[in-house]
């Protein structure tokens, strides 16, 4: 989890696939399955919307690189 | 009337006058007489058809490997010596030429592929998913354009931390490794590093040939990827870096996946979850109906069992009526059994009533 436990995108992703590979495993019920289902389609729906909504943070670093002395 | 000097004078001035006019010049030429002293000075001349300059320079200085009969161009600054003899302070030198450059370029790959720094053994795997990079590149050039392009095209939410350096020339080298060298010592290290930079000539592309600088993508802490000129070119840095990327848009590809590709698989994943349910209702229904059919033939069974046990009951029965034995010609006598008494005796078609004439015991 990432330091705000706010799921990052990647973290989304290994939920979702571990919700999917939960559905082929030993611990699957049916009782459940719904609710799971539902989890899924939620995550889904999140990945697309922070992966189109979510821009990158260039930053150029201030330091000069010319001289070993440089700042 | 001409000037005059003492000896050490005139050589300080002429070496004044020429700090003045050349205080670094680059002079292409051929090397010959090329030797390494005490380990540490390098001297060499530097010629052509007409003429020939000695040049000194000292061994750390020396970047990449020099031969006798290699075309190269140094960076120097002209000098009298106090025994009145013209020389090159040479800063730094690179071979000239395709053939020089290649011949630096084969003797360079082999003293560091037999050390080891070329093997895959060395070689480490990038991210899945990185969430802080560190980008070498010239913050000018077409290649770092092309690179952040694909980059924001493909994925969000990175941290990428730009260090903008020459990438080409005598400096290149040295302000690479600086900036290497500053992401090995952030506190927050990056998770892999992006050495870009877009084609150009080999001339060019010689900085990524630096023995300094394959070193120190070698010794990184961090994986670096390399993203240098075209998929034709390979440098020095490229084998010694952890993966190297065809293009500056191909490293951003190998970099971080499309997301596009990863919002249609998430939907894919989520769409083949229903038929995957439908599917295990199925197989649990079929379960049911199976352990149904099984109750049924086992109860059928246990009917058929007891069936069998009554048929033979009957049959162990009927073997002691009465009526069977009559049939079989014995006769049921009743009555007191003593001379003159009147029995009955019982045939299977018959009844009769007897006197007794005699009785006896057995």
């Amino acid at each position: 989890m990432s330091k705000s436990d706010k799921p990052t995108i990647q973290e989304k992703i290994e939920q979702l696939d571990q919700l999917a590979a939960w559905f082929d495993g030993d611990d699957f019920q049916l009782e459940q399955a719904s609710e799971k289902l539902k989890e899924a389609a939620k995550l889904a729906t999140e990945i697309e919307q922070d992966l189109n909504s979510v821009a990158n943070e260039i930053n150029e670093i201030k330091k000069s690189f010319a001289s070993d002395n440089g700042q | 009337m001409a000037p005059r000097f003492g000896v050490s004078d005139f050589v300080a001035i002429t070496n004044q006058t020429l700090e003045y006019a050349f205080p670094l010049v680059e002079v292409e030429g051929e090397v010959a007489s090329f030797k390494v002293n005490q380990g540490k000075f390098v001297f060499f001349d530097l010629k052509d058809d007409q003429a020939s300059i000695g040049c000194f320079m000292m061994l750390f200085q020396l970047r990449v490997p020099i031969e006798d009969g290699m075309k190269v161009v140094v960076t120097a600054s002209p000098k009298l010596t106090q025994w009145g003899k013209f020389s090159l302070t040479v800063k730094s030198i690179r071979p000239s030429g395709e053939g020089s450059i290649k011949k630096s370029f084969e003797l360079l790959k082999a003293k560091l592929e037999k050390e080891g720094l070329f093997s895959p053994e060395r070689k480490r795997l990038l991210p899945k998913i990185p969430r802080h990079i560190g980008v070498i590149s010239s913050t000018q050039a077409a290649g770092y354009a092309d690179f952040i392009k694909i980059l924001n095209d493909r994925w969000g939410g990175l941290r990428v931390d730009v260090a903008s350096v020459a990438v080409q020339g005598s400096e290149a080298p040295d302000q690479i490794i600086r900036a290497l060298n500053y992401f090995n010592t952030q506190d927050e290290l990056p998770e892999v590093i992006v050495l870009i930079r877009g084609g150009g000539s080999a001339d060019d592309l010689s900085a990524f040939n630096d023995e300094q600088l394959v070193r120190a993508i070698a010794a990184s802490r961090v994986p670096v990827l390399t993203g240098i000129g075209h998929e034709t070119d390979t440098s020095l840095c490229d084998l010694a870096a952890d993966v190297r990327a065809a293009t500056p848009s191909n490293a951003a590809q190998i970099l971080v996946p499309n997301k596009q590709d990863i919002i249609r698989q998430s939907k894919m994943q989520v769409q083949m979850l229903v038929p995957q349910i439908l599917g295990i209702v199925e197989r649990f229904e079929q379960k049911i109906e199976g352990r149904v059919e099984e109750a049924a033939d086992a109860t059928q069974r246990r009917l058929d069992q007891y069936r069998r046990y009554l048929a033979q009951t009957q049959r162990l029965l009927a073997q002691f009526d009465p009526q069977r034995v009559l049939e079989r010609g014995y006769a049921l006598v009743r009555g007191t059994m003593g001379p003159g008494e009147v029995i009955e005796i019982e045939l299977a078609r018959a009844i009769i009533k007897a006197k007794v004439e005699s009785y006896e015991q057995k």
